[in-house]
């Protein structure tokens, strides 16, 4: 499994992997389960839910007869945290750029 | 001193965009995002001969090896943009900033009163090659849409 930011940045990059993503974060939930609550079609979804899974971002789950989905937070949450990491580096800069124009 | 949001994650653009509140007129800020000088107090040291759009220079830390970075965009006093290389992995690798991972940053100045006040959104990150070995930091709060999202589906398992 690949867990570069550049393939799970790709596969966020889109508004019906994202609100995949949202509906699954409230339960497992199987790709015609998903497509009553979205304005996909179940194969649609099935493609999407295949990337989703390629980059570590979902696991597909046997219940019964039944393939559900369930997110796994922990790639999602590697993502959030570098770029977090991003964010506070330029933080502590503008807190400096602050201090350097305001002495200047 | 001015209660500042937190950095916001951008979904869309994958950007890390900040603001900041400065109690300094716009020309003082410019100076400081500008002037190779005073870059060097907050970044790295910069090396940049001039100031137009498509020069580029180096940025250099302590024992690290030469950044390039490059003026992407400028409209002087509002907005600046910068590129730089960010696989600082790699240090053998040419100084072509088109064939390497690289991401933008930009400042945009807005006078406030008698202060400025200072955006800095960084984007591009997708193209990085390394990104947990190049974003390794201080963790911190963070909010922003996916961070939301994150604490959602942590709190269903």
């Amino acid at each position: 499994m690949t867990d570069t930011l550049v393939d799970v940045c790709a596969a966020l990059g889109d508004s019906t992997r994202w609100s995949i993503l949202t509906a699954l974060g409230e339960g497992d939930a199987s790709a015609s389960s998903l497509a009553t609550r979205l304005p996909v079609s179940r194969q649609a979804i099935a493609k999407h839910l295949a990337v989703l899974e390629r980059v570590g971002l979902v696991e597909p789950v046997r219940v019964g007869r039944e393939l559900r989905y369930r997110v796994l937070g922990s790639e999602l949450s590697a993502t959030a945290r570098r770029l977090d990491a991003v964010g506070a580096a330029w933080e502590r800069r503008l807190a400096a750029i602050k201090e350097i124009a305001e002495d200047m | 001193m001015t209660t500042n949001p937190r950095s916001v994650v951008d979904q869309d653009a994958l950007a890390v965009r900040r603001t900041i509140r400065i109690a300094a007129s716009v020309d003082k800020v410019w100076r400081a995002v500008t002037e190779p000088e005073r870059i060097s107090q907050w970044f790295g040291h910069m090396v940049l001969p001039g100031d137009a759009v498509g020069v580029q220079g180096t940025i250099t830390w302590p024992d690290g090896p030469a950044i390039p970075i490059r003026v992407e965009e400028i409209d002087p006093p509002r907005m600046v943009s910068y590129r730089w290389a960010n696989d600082e992995t790699d240090a053998t690798v040419s100084d072509d900033l088109d064939a390497r991972p690289s991401t933008v940053f930009t400042f945009t100045l807005e006078p406030v009163g008698e202060g400025t006040q200072l955006t800095v959104v960084e984007s591009g990150f997708e193209a990085l090659s390394d990104p947990a070995t190049t974003l390794d930091d201080h963790r911190e709060g963070w909010d922003g849409e996916l961070d939301k999202l994150v604490v959602l589906l942590e709190a269903s398992r």
